[in-house]
């Protein structure tokens, strides 16, 4: 009896020892295998069929995009294409060299420009498309030849790239003719970018795998990516405490002391480009008054939010945009955008305004953003102390984005990610027809965004540019609020710099 | 003279005997530890939900950003049980958040114990085919899971305690009803009812005062287990993002709020997450004394309602 049990006793340790050992054994050979802790999902397997930063990201590594802005360089720098320019003569006219011998994953087939024009006319002809607003400046796409695009647009658009670069996502167009859009989508997710679609489960997790004979794949970038949905800040903390997350994105201010403590990751900041504002839409009583507007405006006490609600991992807006983004201009922004704190005049503005005290809802989603829940909650009562008679609402992400792409929220409190050059995004949200999340249409805004559009000379952009964030400022269809500091929690098993945008690419991780 | 007033003593006293006695057997299958361990806790919740507004220490809405996340001050500090993420007092908000629970738990319980009853009570009456009728229906509105139906309606309707309300009285009319019309159906053909019929009385009559009374012990039972799932309910549809909004405290909302503290201060999910699991405890040990006293037969059965 004595001797079945040593012998049990044995055995015992010898399976807890071996699970220990090649339990830990395993992960630190997970060195072929990162997966990131994010927050929002794709929704569908159809590259056009939404409009978030994450998906642009993940759709630009598989199926590949023009090119995308190096925040290293601080400039744009080409992907599928190899250089492009300007008409001198008539700035409507745009040509894109694409690089040549791109083979696609898979079968080799080459990148041409049939696919670059197939591309956009899905973008535009999708049933399913919710990227329409990237090719608006876009007449008219041709093909000069199998490796040059001819694009004209509707108007001069200096700020071109920044909309189609790394937002036009490239499929193919003879995989699209052989097999049309479901099957193709679902079935043959095959392009010319560093990785491979393996695995998409919608809401859980997308899993990519790494396309050895890229180019721009190296041996050292992760052979398997994995993008886990993770929602809940917790959840990715310990996950990456745990080492079951190699990155884990948007840290929250609380939490950020508890990712410093662990001896197996560390913490990076980054300035984020994503601004943070609050929509109110003229299309919607009472925000058809522009003093109401104006008056959320002054109400707010961004200062004191971000001190104490985002514990001062954020940096205030004076303006749509902030250091780091084309087209800000500090001493501008001093003596011009001047919005600040001031309840009194708030007060005034809401007097002023003849606003009869009807409730309005503000709308916010809960851990899309940091600290999300709270900002808002903090912004009821110092609107309800002015005057106004806001109410909070927290519908489920889903249902607010939905509703907000489709111009049905009347006031929100959401974000811009990737704005560089903030052209394309002042006109998707402030410009007539732009997209009708907020649905303005103001004269001046138009005039102003239509300017600094048709001006090529940098310096002279700038300045019109700033124009037209004051014109924005004064109609007051938005209140900037903030950019967040980005926390990231890395492993230490991996090096990794996040950018301003928030998109992770696996070429630019390297696993140790 | 004096005989008959030590008479008249010795009645008067033994009347007061016989009194107590009947008062003592009354009262002896009430006091049992489960009755008693829940009515306690229940009364304790009606209490501080009813004097919330005077026994709270702050506004449970006032915000006092530069004092957010204080841990608990258990010695009669500012903020008891500490503050949360906006600096408001937890204490404050729990009392508040008693209140609301109470309301949509006794809301919950009577709308759907009347339209449960009603419904349950015609089905059984007049059986054939308004019976078959009212039993789809039943049955159809069962075969939604309730949590889930619940959250289709408070999408659809959007946040609002009415909405709210409406959701969870979604399927728990249905207990009722299953109860009601089975002893319904037995009692349409008790005697009370045939003397009833034959002295003229119109169905109205009949249902509302011989059926339904009879109907309402039982229907008192899966009232109390009812009261407890709907505070569940409550708590998850709050939880999920999709309860009461944001301005009116709840112990649901309170504990979604704090799980995305839960590691760094604690407090903000403990103290929500005990309240909800010791009303729960209450209302259903007192459920469970009443079924023991009202209606030995579900005891024995086992039947699981609310």
């Amino acid at each position: 009896m004595k001797a079945s049990c040593r012998r049990l006793a044995l055995i015992l340790s010898v399976s807890v020892a071996a699970t220990a050992t090649f339990g830990f054994a395993r992960n630190a050979e997970a060195g072929g295998q990162v997966t990131i802790g994010v927050t929002e999902t794709i929704a569908s397997y159809n590259p056009y069929a939404d409009s978030i930063s994450m998906g642009y990201a993940i759709w630009c590594q598989v199926y590949g995009c023009l090119g995308i802005y190096d925040y290293e360089k601080g400039d744009y720098v080409g992907m599928l294409v190899d250089r492009w320019e300007v008409d001198k003569a008539d700035k409507n006219v745009w040509t894109f060299h694409l690089k040549r011998g791109v083979k696609r994953q898979n079968d080799g087939v080459e990148f041409t420009s049939a696919d670059v024009i197939h591309s956009v006319d899905r973008i535009n002809n999708d049933p399913q498309s919710k990227q329409k607003q990237n090719i608006s400046p876009i007449k008219d796409i041709s093909a000069v030849d199998k490796y040059t695009v001819k694009i004209v647009t509707k108007e001069p658009t200096a700020s071109l790239l920044e909309y189609i670069f790394d937002r036009v996502i490239i499929t193919a167009k003879d995989l699209y003719d052989k097999h049309g859009a479901r099957e193709v989508d679902r079935k043959f997710p095959l392009g010319w970018g560093p990785y491979k679609l393996k695995e998409l489960v919608i809401g859980q997790r997308i899993v990519l795998e790494k396309d050895s004979s890229h180019p721009d794949a190296k041996p050292q970038n992760p052979d398997t990516l994995i993008f886990s949905i993770m929602r809940e800040a917790e959840q990715r903390v310990t996950a990456l405490i745990n080492n079951e997350i190699q990155i884990a994105q948007f840290i929250p201010p609380h939490l950020a002391e508890r990712v410093s403590r662990a001896t197996n990751a560390e913490l990076l900041p980054t300035s984020s480009v994503e601004i943070m504002f609050l929509a109110m839409s003229p299309k919607y009583k009472p925000w058809d008054n522009l003093k109401l507007r104006q008056a959320v405006c002054y109400a707010i006490d961004r200062d004191l939010i971000i001190k104490n609600v985002l514990k001062a991992q954020a940096d205030r807006l004076d303006g749509p945009i902030g250091p780091g983004q084309y087209g800000y201009d500090p001493e501008y922004t001093k003596k011009n955008l001047t919005i600040a704190y001031d309840p009194a005049k708030a007060r005034e503005l809401v007097k002023a305004s003849g606003y009869s005290n009807e409730p309005v809802y503000l709308e916010t989603p809960v851990g899309r953003y940091i600290n999300d829940k709270e900002v808002t909650e903090a912004m009821v009562p110092m609107l309800n102390a002015v005057g106004i008679n806001a109410r909070l609402r927290t519908p489920e992400w889903a249902t607010l984005w939905a509703d907000v792409q489709k111009g049905k929220t009347p006031f929100y409190y959401m974000g811009r990610g990737s704005v560089v050059d903030p052209s394309v995004a002042l006109s998707q949200y402030f410009e007539t027809n732009g997209s009708p999340r907020i649905g303005i249409s103001d004269p001046e805004i138009d005039r102003t965004l239509a300017a600094e559009r048709v001006t090529f000379d940098p310096a002279e952009r700038k300045k019109a540019l700033n124009i037209a964030f004051k014109a924005i400022e004064d109609a007051a269809p938005g209140c900037f609020m903030w950019r967040h500091h980005m926390l990231y929690g890395l492993s230490k098993t991996v090096v990794h710099k996040p950018n301003a945008a928030g998109r992770i690419f696996g070429t630019e991780i390297v696993v140790k | 003279m004096e005989n008959s007033a030590t008479l008249e003593a010795e009645v008067i006293s033994e009347r007061r005997a016989v009194r107590s006695r009947r008062l003592r057997r009354a009262l002896r299958p009430w006091l049992t530890p489960k009755v008693i361990g829940g009515g306690i806790i229940v009364l304790l919740l009606v209490i501080v939900g009813l004097s919330a507004p005077w026994i709270a220490p702050y506004d449970p809405n006032v915000q006092n950003l530069s004092h957010a996340l204080r841990p608990p001050d258990w010695l009669f500090g500012a903020n008891v049980l500490g503050t949360d993420a906006l600096g408001r007092d937890i204490l404050s908000r729990l009392f508040y958040g008693a209140r609301i629970s109470l309301v949509i738990a006794v809301m919950v319980v009577i709308i759907s114990g009347v339209v449960g009853i009603a419904l349950g009570a015609i089905s059984g009456y007049f059986a054939g085919t308004t019976d078959f009728l009212i039993q789809k229906l039943v049955e159809v509105v069962w075969a939604f899971p309730p949590l889930l139906l619940a959250i289709a309606i408070m999408a659809f309707l959007g946040q609002g305690l009415e909405n709210l309300i409406l959701a969870l009285v979604s399927q728990r009319w249905i207990a009722y009803c299953r109860v009601s019309r089975g002893q319904a159906l037995s009692l349409r053909s008790r005697e009370f009812v045939d003397a009833a019929r034959s002295l003229g009385a119109r169905h109205t009559r009949i249902i509302v005062r011989h059926i339904v009374p009879n109907l309402l012990p039982s229907a008192l039972v899966i009232g109390t287990f009812s009261m407890a799932s709907a505070i569940i309910s409550e708590a998850a549809l709050s939880f999920l993002g999709l309860g009461v909004p944001p301005e009116i405290p709840t112990w649901g909302s309170m504990l979604a709020d704090g799980r995305t503290y839960i590691s760094t201060s604690w407090w903000l999910a403990l103290f929500p997450g005990l309240c909800i699991f010791f009303t729960v405890l209450g209302i259903n040990l007192l459920g469970d004394g009443l079924r023991d006293i009202l209606d030995p037969r579900l005891k024995r059965s086992g039947s699981g309602i609310g």
